[in-house]
């Protein structure tokens, strides 16, 4: 029998919520010392729910759950302090933080350092002056990082130099950088060193670099997402034109 | 125990209503049955004409039996201001509470791209229609306080800028009347103070 999952007070976001029943919602949460966890939250809904805390993606939570198996049931949840109430423009980039989550994390696999990464990145999103995109980039590294997929952005695979700025190089997704010294022929995305460099050191003040840098992430995070597309990537930006 | 089958039937289909459980769906069933069943007889019948005639809008997509709907129809209604919110109910609520003499547009829902919900399933593409055509000069927003309403919010009023002439206002958000501060949650709470506003 497996053990009683009890816990208690446990630091964490809600990544996704759904109506379950007339009054209770199920919840995909993110904690910061249980990583990933599923939970029935009961009457929790509707006018004579009665909770101080905002139920929602975004709002710093302390969870307490107990039960077994993978859906358990949330006994307590109150206000862990702070607020972090993303402006309108930035919560479409939240929600696709929360999807890789979802989608590339198992649950009950604890990843604290990715924890600290992901609260680090929604603060960045509340500032509006900071470009998002240099968030979410910085994000993806660590994600890929924390997963064990991480960037290779030292040295050439073949020849074990250091990366220069001013060469391009086609990257492959398992073994990392390759220089190509002619632009025929390249299987995977050919990025330029100063780009890869840049991806190293988190600076996107370039608007070429981040360009690069998009799609270089979204390759290497295609590759762990089985071919099927991230819903918040593709339907908010559908119909742009509306 | 179990009843005939036609009565374990009715039971069974009671319990499509929100909140009505086992127990009460036999309740109801045996009440219609033993003492209402002229009320009961009317129930079906209105039930059944309602579901077949009752559609949406074409203007505001909000539940209506004729194809445009009275709201809509009326002539004494501004048709320069437009209220955006999620549900039926939320027309109903904005209507009894305020003086507001708009027209409305209910999108049936939010943007929730995680649950595949995008902005073509809550008519946006309606909406971008109706903000083309010239009629409408401010843009209400009434969308739930939710980070989807939001978002949806945002979505918007990113529309409308895109549309010379339209001016954009989100309902105020802060401490609810009768309400204790000390009860009210931080986010609402940081909220009413950052939009606090001069007397």
């Amino acid at each position: 029998m497996p053990a009683d999952h009890r816990q208690h007070l446990q630091y964490g976001f809600i990544l996704h919520s759904r109506p379950y029943r007339d009054t209770s919602s199920l919840l995909e949460i993110f904690t910061r010392d249980g990583g990933r966890v599923s939970l029935v939250a009961r009457g929790v809904r509707g006018s004579r729910a009665r909770n101080s805390a905002r139920l929602e993606a975004f709002v710093p939570l302390l969870f307490s759950w107990a039960g077994r198996g993978e859906l358990r049931t949330m006994t307590a949840v109150e206000s862990a302090g702070g607020v972090f109430t993303l402006p309108g423009s930035r919560i479409i980039s939240g929600f696709y933080m929360n999807e890789l989550i979802l989608r590339l994390l198992h649950r009950d696999d604890p990843h604290p350092e990715l924890f600290v990464c992901y609260e680090r990145a929604l603060q960045a999103l509340l500032d509006e002056s900071r470009p998002q995109e240099a968030v979410l980039r910085r994000y993806e590294r660590e994600l890929l990082d924390e997963l064990g997929y991480g960037l290779q952005l030292m040295e050439d695979a073949h020849s074990g130099e250091p990366l220069h700025a001013d060469s391009q190089y086609c990257y492959h997704p398992e073994q990392g950088p390759i220089q190509q010294p002619d632009r025929q022929q390249a299987d995977y995305p050919l990025i330029s060193g100063r780009t890869l460099l840049a991806i190293r050191d988190n600076d996107y003040r370039d608007p070429q670099i981040l360009r690069e840098a998009k799609i270089l992430m979204r390759f290497l995070l295609s590759q762990h997402l089985d071919n099927r597309p991230l819903k918040s990537r593709e339907l908010y930006w559908q119909s742009r034109d509306l | 125990m179990s009843f005939s089958p036609l009565i374990n039937q009715l039971i069974e289909a009671l319990r499509c209503l929100p909140g009505v459980g086992p127990k009460s769906a036999q309740r109801m069933a045996f009440y219609l049955l033993d003492r209402e069943r002229e009320g009961g007889r009317h129930l079906a019948n209105t039930l059944l004409e309602a579901i077949e005639k009752v559609g949406h809008c074409e203007q505001c997509r909000n539940l209506s039996e004729t194809p445009v709907c009275q709201l809509c129809a009326s002539d004494s209604r501004d048709r320069s201001l437009l209220c955006i919110v999620e549900t039926p109910a939320d027309v109903h609520a904005i209507a009894q509470a305020t003086e507001y003499k708009g027209l409305f547009f209910v999108l049936m829902g939010h943007l929730s791209p995680l649950d595949g919900i995008g902005p073509l399933d809550i008519g946006l593409d309606k909406l971008g229609e109706r903000l083309d055509s010239g009629e409408i000069s401010e843009v209400i927003l009434a969308t739930n306080a939710t980070v989807e309403g939001e978002a949806t919010a945002h979505y918007i009023a990113e529309m409308a800028a895109r549309r010379e002439g339209i001016n954009v206002s989100r309902i105020a958000q802060g401490v609810p009347m009768g309400g204790e501060l000390e009860y009210v949650n931080s986010s609402t709470l940081s909220r009413a103070f950052l939009e606090r506003h001069r007397l």
